[in-house]
């Protein structure tokens, strides 16, 4: 059955939302969301709720969420790390390409405004023997990453940096984006180092807010809108647990599986051609690089040019973050539905940043310490294949 | 298109010290032994278990995805009790995939359980009460005794009941029975419950392989259908009437309707009764008993001690359907109904199971 997208809402994302509770930050993901789709709370039959619950102070939140999403619904919980925002998509996508259902809402919320620090959290995710002791955080692992793509392909800091001033220059025409700053190279190379080689501004802060997508079934979505974002292909890749057990750090092998099973499926031969714009989870500079190889936009190699050399801006051959990205926004466990939110909405037409005439768009999230991948191609009805 | 359970693994219920992707690599491994099938003949993996403060570490499908064989695969998981990923794998073979693997994994021996459900009352109304979960079920169970005026030597016998099948269920955590005597003399936890009425937490995993039904029936000639699920929720916040739980109803009518079944058909109830109040409870809302009565049911439930005998936090749901798919199999029973819930009493799943 094809399934699409009928609906896209989002709160604006901040450090801290302290005007609202967190249920209250859903209610308005979603009926931002209803507006967009011209529907009523009434109109949906199941729920599908994503979040990150240690981040937030509060345990098991979508307990107290339900009271902001229909309370006669079935709801249902996932949570997968930092890909669980697009792991979220994919369930409701579920309900509906089952046949169960014809209008599913997938909300996911992160108010990670109210964890003093992010990676002392993340560091409980990994094996408590072998390798928690090492204080393992999103962070480091991106500067792995970062140290070894350098070392192999002789990448700069300055080739980084440059798809951070891409990201931010994105950002500044989302209404949405929690970081709004015009920075030049320059001002990324002299902002402090994290963990080297990746500065402040290579990483992504750390934001509260929630989004919202409405799927429909094929009949609902044609008389709900006549643009509807349709749902060509997904897919989800899960690999080892310990992050020593990763192949490479300069590259990103399971997302190039991940990657080649999700163009077989969407009927895509070559999706650098195909693809009018990405929404990637470049959580860290170097992600966007290890991701435009992995996904088959770049070459091995030749991800590290594309942003200095104007490819991945708005108006380059291969779009990506046209949103501002992860790099600008961050609310964790909603990340990933931000990114399939923003991809449908280019297809739409109606992206605050919008790629001129996007029909086709990819959208990523990654989670774990490297180990997920989550996958989803969109399309205005283009025929593909 | 009809959806079959073709393979079932157990790990022992306990409390395991080992590390506990061993013991979920022990549930998946036996689930596909005894489906007679490869890790790589399973294309998605549905995950079923809680999180970070739930099990000691947060994205727990980090370890739990690879013991369940999920290494370059389809994986998500469900973040409650397992029962609740139980739809999601049932959708996942209905759109795409030919062989799922569902994993449930409960890990509470990680955690103090009532210190970390109390976090998920929220900080401004609830939070400050300091309401514990067997406060909680407490209240339940004080409204429901006083509200139908039953003693306690009658929640004390459906203890008894349950004890004594779990004793027959080599699977069960808790294999002792128990006497009348011992359950009312038992010490209070909170008032009105006692420590033998409610539900000890335990560890332990269990997988189940299921398959689309051209390949299911390829795979086994003994498949045990899911005719339906249903799964709902209640007010979060305690403005609800507490002998009662309509939101059990409400999974449960879900469920038949998808089954397109009725109760008279059901033989067999595997039912979370995380107290013995709660047994009585549940069946009154799946309609097996009148309101008030439920302690007097003496159709066939919980013959695995259900979760009086064997309570793995997010595991629970799980070791209830595999319990019954077992029954059918063996021809024990051919349609039977389990149920699950899942926080204060707020989330309920049901699924109709039929040979």
């Amino acid at each position: 059955m094809r399934v699409a997208v009928v609906g896209f809402g989002q709160t604006p994302f901040k450090t801290k939302r302290k005007d609202k509770t967190h249920p209250e930050i859903v209610f308005e993901a979603i009926n931002s969301a209803l507006e967009h789709a011209g529907l009523e709370l009434k109109d949906i039959e199941a729920v599908v709720y994503g979040c990150m619950d240690p981040f937030d102070g509060i345990y098991c939140p979508e307990r107290w969420d339900s009271t902001a999403c229909g309370l006669e619904k079935p709801i249902m919980k996932i949570s997968t790390g930092g890909t669980t925002g697009m792991t979220t998509a994919l369930a409701a996508h579920e309900h509906v390409a089952s046949g169960l259902f014809d209008l599913v809402m997938a909300v996911c919320v992160q108010r990670v405004g109210e964890c003093v620090d992010a990676q002392p959290v993340l560091n409980t995710a990994v094996d408590p023997i072998y390798e928690r002791h090492s204080g393992l955080g999103a962070i480091h692992i991106a500067a792995f990453q970062a140290t070894a793509y350098m070392a192999k392909y002789g990448a700069t800091e300055e080739d980084l940096a440059w798809v951070s001033v891409k990201d931010h220059k994105n950002a500044l025409k989302n209404p949405y984006a929690h970081i709004k700053m015009d920075v030049g190279v320059d001002d990324v190379l002299n902002s402090k180092v994290v963990c080297s080689p990746l500065k402040l501004l290579e990483c992504c802060p750390r934001s509260d807010g929630a989004a919202a997508v409405i799927f429909a079934s094929e009949d609902l979505a044609k008389k709900i809108r006549d643009n509807p974002a349709w749902v060509v292909a997904e897919t989800t890749i899960s690999d080892s647990y310990y992050l020593g057990d990763r192949l490479s750090f300069a590259e990103w092998d399971s997302l190039a599986i991940a990657g080649r099973r999700l163009f077989r499926d969407a009927g895509i031969e070559n999706p650098a051609k195909d693809i009018d714009v990405a929404e990637l989870y470049s959580a860290f500079t170097i992600q966007e690089i290890l991701e435009l190889e992995a996904l088959g936009f770049a070459e091995k190699g030749r991800g590290k040019d594309f942003a200095r050399e104007g490819v991945t801006f708005i108006d380059g051959d291969m779009p990506t973050n046209p949103s501002g990205g992860v790099l600008c926004t961050n609310p964790i466990g909603a990340t990933g539905l931000v990114r399939f939110g923003e991809a449908a909405l280019q297809v739409m037409g109606e992206a605050a940043n919008q790629v001129d005439g996007a029909e086709v768009a990819l959208s990523h999230a990654w989670g774990g310490t490297l180990q997920f991948h989550t996958l989803a191609v969109l399309s205005s009805n283009k025929k593909l294949g | 298109m009809k959806i079959g359970i073709v393979g079932v693994g157990f790990s022992e219920f306990g409390i395991h010290r080992e590390p506990f992707y061993n013991v979920a690599f022990t549930a998946a491994k036996r689930a596909l032994e005894d489906a007679g099938i490869d890790r790589g003949e399973v294309d998605s993996f549905i995950l079923g278990g809680y999180d970070n403060l739930g099990v000691g570490r947060t994205i727990s499908n980090m370890y739990a995805a690879p013991a369940a064989g999920a290494y370059l695969r389809h994986e998500i998981r469900v973040s409650d009790d397992a029962l609740f990923a139980l739809p999601l794998a049932l959708m996942r073979l209905k759109s795409r995939s030919d062989v799922t693997m569902l994993l449930a994994f409960g890990h509470s021996s990680e955690t103090p359980v009532e210190l970390v459900e109390l976090q998920s009352l929220d900080p401004f109304f609830h939070r400050p009460l300091n309401l514990t979960l067997p406060a909680f079920f407490a209240m339940q169970s004080y409204a429901y005794r006083e509200r139908y005026n039953v003693e306690e030597e009658k929640l004390a016998e459906v203890v008894v009941r349950m004890r004594d099948n779990g004793s027959e269920n080599p699977l069960a955590f808790l294999k002792d029975k128990v006497k009348v005597e011992d359950v009312m003399n038992s010490e209070f936890v909170s008032y009105p419950l006692r420590k033998l009425e409610m539900a000890e937490w335990c560890d332990g995993c269990v997988a189940l392989i299921l398959a689309e039904e051209t390949i299911a029936r390829r795979i086994s000639d003994n498949i045990v259908w899911v005719d339906g699920v249903g799964w709902s929720v209640e007010n979060y916040y305690f403005d609800r009437e507490f002998h009662k739980l309509p939101f059990v109803t409400k999974s449960a009518e879900m469920a038949f309707r998808m089954a397109r079944k009725d109760r008279k058909g059901v033989e067999a109830l595997e039912i979370c009764d995380l107290t013995a109040d709660h047994h009585c409870m549940i069946l009154e809302a799946l309609g097996f008993a009148e309101e008030g009565r439920g302690w007097e049911y003496n159709g066939d439930v919980n013959s695995s001690g259900g979760a009086l005998c064997t309570n793995a936090y997010g595991s629970t749901g799980a070791f209830l359907l595999a319990n019954l798919a077992m029954r059918i199999r063996k021809g024990e029973v051919s349609c039977g109904l389990v149920q699950s819930m899942s926080g204060y009493a707020q989330r309920s799943c049901t699924a109709i199971l039929e040979g």
